[in-house]
């Protein structure tokens, strides 16, 4: 009986009380059409967007996408300001 | 990645999830600034380093003449001080020497490469064995050839419960 009381009332305080909930953050995957077909919009001039390469600087240095810029995840705080200033340009990590 | 990003302030962000792996098998092009040489990779199992290591710890990872019988490089991104900082990190238990560093680390860094013995055999660990490849191909051209890397990486080896040990690092964060 006692149990019956307490899950509902923990479970309202895990559903509405703020938290930080940045890993549960779900964000927009694009395929290997929709970039290529973004990155020739870019060539052509039609949109403007950043591509991030999170991945060592040695793959980095090896291969990557064209037109990438490189924020190795290991070292996010030294590389971050690669990012720019604009907070609202479109951003797409691989 | 994307967390990351999105803790700095930025609003519109998106994700390749395919990464360079299914950009290049789709046949599209890449670029390039410095390609890595060419080199035989080769990868032993969890259960070959279990057996190795246990035989090296019986005589302190020494061979008779006081040289290395094998050495662990611990290249995996969670050595890096921002990713999950706090967090306690475990690291293979073993006698043998292990290098910890972060793979971008060992490039032009001829006191970190040169750390690696050229006795004895040297075992990569990544997190899954994905970027092995990449460390053994750079290594190869700096006189370390023989490096073979952990399959499955150290995913592989705590799967399979083999012993680990807590880093000191993780008492520092």
């Amino acid at each position: 009986m006692f149990m019956r009381k307490i899950i509902p009332f923990f479970l309202g305080i895990f559903l509405f009380l703020p938290t930080n909930s940045y890993a549960l953050e779900r964000f927009e995957i694009f395929t290997t059409s929709q970039l290529m077909q973004l990155l020739q919009d870019r060539k052509d001039g039609k949109t403007d967007f950043l591509l991030v390469n999170a991945l060592d600087e040695m793959i980095y240095r090896h291969a990557s996408i064209p037109g990438s810029v490189n924020i190795p995840i290991t070292q996010f705080g030294q590389y971050a300001h690669r990012l720019g200033k604009d907070r609202n340009k479109l951003i797409i990590s691989y | 990645m994307a967390v990351a990003i999105k803790a700095k302030g930025f609003t519109n962000i998106k994700i390749y999830n395919g990464g360079l792996k299914d950009w290049i098998k789709s046949g599209n092009p890449t670029e390039s600034i410095e390609t890595l040489p060419e080199a035989t990779v080769q990868f032993i199992d969890v259960n070959q380093l279990r057996m190795l290591l246990s035989e090296a710890d019986k005589t302190n990872c020494m061979d008779k003449n006081g040289k290395p019988l094998l050495t662990l490089i611990d290249f995996r991104s969670s050595n890096s001080d921002s990713i999950k900082k706090g967090a306690d990190k475990y690291r293979i238990a073993t006698k043998c020497h292990t290098i910890s560093a972060l793979l971008d680390e060992f490039i032009d860094n001829n006191s970190l490469i040169e750390s690696i013995p050229l006795e004895g055999l040297a075992i990569s660990i990544s997190e899954t064995g994905n970027r092995d490849t990449f460390l053994i191909r750079y290594l190869s051209k700096c006189c370390r050839p023989d490096i073979r890397g952990l399959k499955y990486g150290m995913r592989s080896w705590i799967k399979a419960g083999y012993p680990v040990e807590k880093t000191a690092h993780s008492d520092t964060n």
